[in-house]
């Protein structure tokens, strides 16, 4: 009766449920132990109940401090540093198109429309962020299941305009696919080889979807799920399926090398063409190689500090570059002629700060699904930034979704801005969410929790009664 | 023997850290050994311990874990790199206090003589 006042008392002074159920169990133990202690003694049961209150100190006191420490709290500055970025990405995307800029056919419809989808990713970011991102290792079978089937429904129901055979302007919805798969990781921490096996699956039935569905922009893809495969190496690394770590890396190698030759094996004419380009683009400047050589020219004579465009005209390439549809392409290169190398390494720099700071605040998270969805979502907007810079220098074979706060469209900033919202949500709830122990299911009916296996059976000789039995394995 | 609240409150953490330098621990253990290696000159009560604790970890200076003990499913406290230097610095400053108190209550033992 004294325990339950007491913890009544605290709980009443905090809000948020999880943090009120953990903080009222440790307690509720700690009085247990005390309890027990003056049991010990020679005390009476109520009596030690009473005295192990007592020792609480004031539940009122207890309670509201707690409520302080663990309430959301807004990671200002990771939300500061989004807003900073998408003011420079503006800027430079009106200094460069159409303020010293000459973008062909860009005009300033264009601009005002990319400063309404940055506003509008901000307001999805705002509102992602007050979501509470732990649903993603409640239901993730589930909620992978309806994403992908979303986009079949989409591709095979003939309700979205097909371009090309597919529906490209789709490719950055599988952006969305890391934080599930670091949801699908998560729940099957704990089932051993099959575990891996639901996990490699994933990967395998979002590659087909998105290959199937979505057609053009499969680079895109590749880029998510080279991350969902570097996540889920990061999983056997920590032994989350209980795997040991040397059998299940040698397990999950020889399933990812074997998937990577048949990919390989199976390349289609334009892959293979493209390959060859990029390493001998002279020998196909007319055909598969022109645009990267061309872009390898204008990459080459850059002026270090000023605008380069005389140069590009005195060379020629003016013709090819002055069009928006390859300046929107090339966004990087674009600012590097029009401000200047220079400031583009400067900008290309920022990027840098931008991402290790990310990584910092990953690294730094508690909770084991929140750590993997930040890494994931981080990983994968370093990567498309890192190809993109490649890109625009003719550096790297395929082009990327765009850059964040840079590159203009609309499916793209939403969907940035989404995955900057889940990284404020995992910062936001870092004292809310703790992690659940991961449960397999033993032999014989039991669940294992580490070495330990616990089976619930009924007693006959006890017809009201149940046993239970402790097995060590 | 009575203490200042706030004297006590404000080493309290540096207590804790020292404890958790030494070995893991949950609550309950810690008010324990706290109480058995000062005499009970320190009674910490859970009221005050949790929060502490729970605070430390909001400042990564502590992470918590569930590990079964004693047929209970416990929380466990382990100190971080991050407190590990909060206990370093937290001693410094401690020392300095002792030695500044001690030369203005200990009389010329402790002079600058």
């Amino acid at each position: 009766m004294e325990m339950d006042k007491y913890l009544d008392m605290v709980s009443a002074q905090i809000r948020d449920n999880r943090a009120r159920a953990m903080a009222v169990k440790e307690l509720r133990d700690h009085m247990e132990d005390q309890a027990a202690a003056c049991e010990a003694e020679g005390m009476t049961r109520e009596e030690a109940v009473r005295e192990a209150a007592r020792q609480m100190g004031d539940p009122v006191t207890a309670g509201v401090e707690l409520d302080r420490i663990h309430r959301p709290k807004m990671e200002w500055r990771l939300f500061f540093w989004i807003l900073a970025f998408s003011i420079l990405g503006l800027f430079l995307q009106y200094v460069c198109f159409y303020g010293i800029g000459q973008a062909g056919g860009n005009t300033m419809e264009y601009f005002v429309r990319q400063c309404w989808y940055t506003l509008s990713g901000i307001g999805i970011m705002a509102a992602v962020c007050l979501w509470d991102y732990s649903i993603l290792g409640k239901h993730p079978e589930l909620s992978g299941t309806c994403f992908l089937g979303i986009i079949g429904i989409s591709g095979v129901s003939g309700i979205l305009p097909m371009m090309n055979g597919g529906y490209p302007y789709l490719k950055c919805l599988m952006y969305l696919f890391v934080p599930l798969y670091a949801g699908i990781l998560y729940s099957n921490r704990g089932k051993g080889y099959l575990g891996m096996g639901i996990s490699t699956v994933w990967i395998g039935v979002a590659f087909g979807v998105a290959a199937g569905i979505i057609g053009g922009g499969i680079s895109v893809t590749g880029d998510a799920l080279a991350v969902c495969t570097v996540m889920f190496f990061a999983a056997v690394g920590g032994e989350w399926f209980g795997v040991p770590r040397k059998k299940g890396f040698a397990a999950a190698g020889c399933v990812f090398a074997a998937a990577a030759v048949l990919m390989i094996a199976n390349l289609k004419g334009y892959q293979i063409a493209r390959l060859q380009a990029f390493f001998h683009p002279e020998d196909f400047a007319q055909t598969a190689g022109y645009h990267i050589s061309q872009i390898r020219k204008i990459a080459s004579c850059l002026s270090f500090n000023q605008n380069s465009y005389q140069i590009l005209e005195q060379k020629g390439l003016l013709d090819f570059w002055n069009h928006a549809s390859i300046q929107n392409q090339y966004m990087i290169l674009q600012s590097a002629v029009v401000l200047g190398l220079a400031k583009t390494i400067g900008v290309c720099g920022l990027y840098g700060l931008f991402f290790l700071y990310l990584f910092f605040m990953a690294a730094r998270e508690k909770n084991r699904l929140g750590r993997m969805a930040a890494f994931g979502c981080t990983l994968l907007l370093a990567l498309e930034t890192v190809r993109n810079v490649m890109y625009n220098f003719g550096l790297d074979l395929s082009s990327t979704a765009g850059i964040p706060f840079f590159s203009y469209g609309r499916l793209h900033t939403l969907t940035v801005y989404g995955l900057l919202g889940i990284l404020l949500s995992i910062y936001r709830h870092r004292n809310l969410v703790w992690d659940i122990p991961a449960v397999r299911r033993g032999t014989d009916g039991g669940v294992k929790i580490g070495n330990y296996v616990i089976r619930v059976e009924k007693d006959e000789k006890l017809s009201s009664g149940t046993a239970g039995q402790v097995t060590k394995v | 023997m009575v203490f200042d609240k706030n004297q006590l409150s404000g080493n309290t953490a540096m207590l804790l850290l020292q404890l958790l330098s030494e070995r893991d621990m949950y609550g309950y253990e810690m008010i324990e050994v706290l109480g058995e290696r000062t005499d009970n000159v320190f009674e910490l009560k859970a009221g005050t311990l949790y929060p502490l604790l729970h605070g430390l970890e909001d400042k990564d200076q502590l992470l918590s874990y569930e590990k079964e003990a004693g047929g209970k499913t416990r929380r466990y406290y382990r100190i971080t790199g991050e407190g590990k230097k909060a206990l370093k610095r937290k001693k410094k400053e401690w020392e300095t206090y002792e030695k500044a108190v001690a030369q203005v209550i200990g009389g010329e033992a402790y002079g600058n003589g």
